[in-house]
């Protein structure tokens, strides 16, 4: 029993670095001036495989992503693109981590 | 007798008097996914792909001489995102006129009104933090979708109560627009070129209207404000061309009025209300054409 505990704990440890980790973005886009504006940006984003929330900041002109990031790896160009679509421009993100929301 | 030729002489008259109130529907708010004017245009974006509905219940009076006119219409606008900077609109109504002459008579008419469809091209855009600017040229046609032979007991209804003018008319102008998260500032010129339809010629169309609007809540912004009440102030100057009937000018027909429009609206994430009243505060119109009275608007904006 012993050991088929230690075979079942070695096996979850060797499983942890393959399960999923959240990754939160921060991106900062020019252009929204009301809530209305941006909910299409919101829209488009919460369609990406791997995206779990999206919030946005009006006062700070972000939208904050939190994703699945084995599955989710956001590129400027990627960005740039998508917001251009919806009239927005995108300025540049920061990945701060950990998703805290 | 003296009644019946009385009747026929104001039967006679009244499209001349209604044609400066009824001269064709409105171009307004290209329901973009922004805050607004409630009157007019803007230039502010339309995703690529994505839908924006508008609807507008707007309720008219003109007055002159002892002769009123009431309209009621409900506008719906549909908007689409083509491209990021080509957006394409449609946009259809249901109206209902009475008037009311000096002399009792009274009549009114109903139905579908006609359709316009319009695309808007982003000629210049420059985004910056909690702000855009946009200039948008716009041009399309009124398509004549409504009713222009409509009949009562008394024989045909005067062009200018009839739903639908008959005519395909030209309509282009420009819009421009900068928005902030605390002030949204937009102006537009707007032409509408009509042509003839049944004998009858309606006189052009230019308008100029500005807005100001700025957020009354809330005052100050937290990191997830939900929502946005803004209130402001439009100014309307609307200019019509006199009317030609078989080719002869019609003395009582166009003139100009100059509205100042208080409104309302009030923004969340999917959805806008919106409300305005337009004032006359100047009017000259010609001859015995109506005067507008005032006008009320309330609608609704929905990202789809």
């Amino acid at each position: 029993m012993r050991k088929f505990g230690f075979v079942l704990g070695a096996l979850l440890l060797a499983a942890a670095p393959a399960a999923a980790k959240d990754a939160q973005y921060v991106l900062h886009i020019d252009g929204i001036t009301c809530p209305f504006c941006v909910a299409t940006s919101e829209k488009a984003l919460k369609k990406i495989d791997g995206v779990k929330s999206v919030k946005s900041s009006l006062r700070d002109g972000t939208i904050t992503v939190c994703a699945d990031d084995e599955k989710v790896t956001f590129t400027d160009e990627q960005l740039l693109e998508l917001f251009k679509e919806k009239g927005f421009t995108y300025r540049g993100k920061e990945e701060t981590g950990a998703c805290t929301a | 007798m003296a009644i019946a030729v009385s009747s026929a002489f104001k039967i006679k008259r009244l499209p001349h008097r209604l044609f400066g109130f009824a001269g064709g529907l409105v171009l307004f708010g290209c329901g973009a996914a922004f805050a607004a004017p409630v009157t007019f245009n803007t230039a502010l974006p339309v995703g690529k792909g994505a839908f924006v509905l508008r609807n507008q219940l707007i309720y008219s009076e003109a007055s002159r001489n002892g002769t009123g006119l009431s309209d009621l219409r409900d506008v719906a606008l549909l908007g689409y995102g083509l491209s990021p900077d080509l957006a394409l609109f449609g946009s259809a109504s249901w109206l209902r006129r009475d008037v009311d002459t000096a002399s009792g008579l009274s009549r009114d008419a109903d139905g579908l009104g006609d359709v316009q469809v319009f695309a808007r091209y982003t000629a210049y855009r420059h985004d910056f933090s909690g702000g855009a600017f946009r200039v948008a040229p716009f041009f399309g046609i009124e398509l004549p979708t409504g009713e222009n032979r409509k009949r009562d007991s008394l024989g045909q209804l005067p062009p200018g109560l009839q739903p639908g003018s008959g005519s395909v008319d030209g309509l282009a102008g420009a819009v421009v627009s900068w928005a902030s998260l605390d002030m949204n500032i937009d102006g537009q010129v707007f032409w509408q070129e009509n042509t003839k339809a049944n004998g009858i010629n309606k006189g052009d169309v230019f308008k100029a209207d500005a807005a100001f609007y700025r957020r009354v809540y809330p005052r100050e912004l937290s990191a997830y404000t939900k929502g946005f009440l803004f209130g402001g102030l439009e100014v309307n100057y609307r200019h019509e061309g006199r009317t030609r009937m078989n080719g002869v000018i019609d003395p009582d027909s166009g003139g100009e009025t100059l509205f100042l429009t208080p409104g309302l609206h009030y923004a969340r994430r999917l959805w806008m209300l919106e409300g305005a009243v337009q004032i006359p505060v100047a009017q000259s119109t010609n001859g015995t054409n109506l005067q507008q009275d005032f006008s009320v608007r309330i609608g609704i904006r929905i990202n789809l």
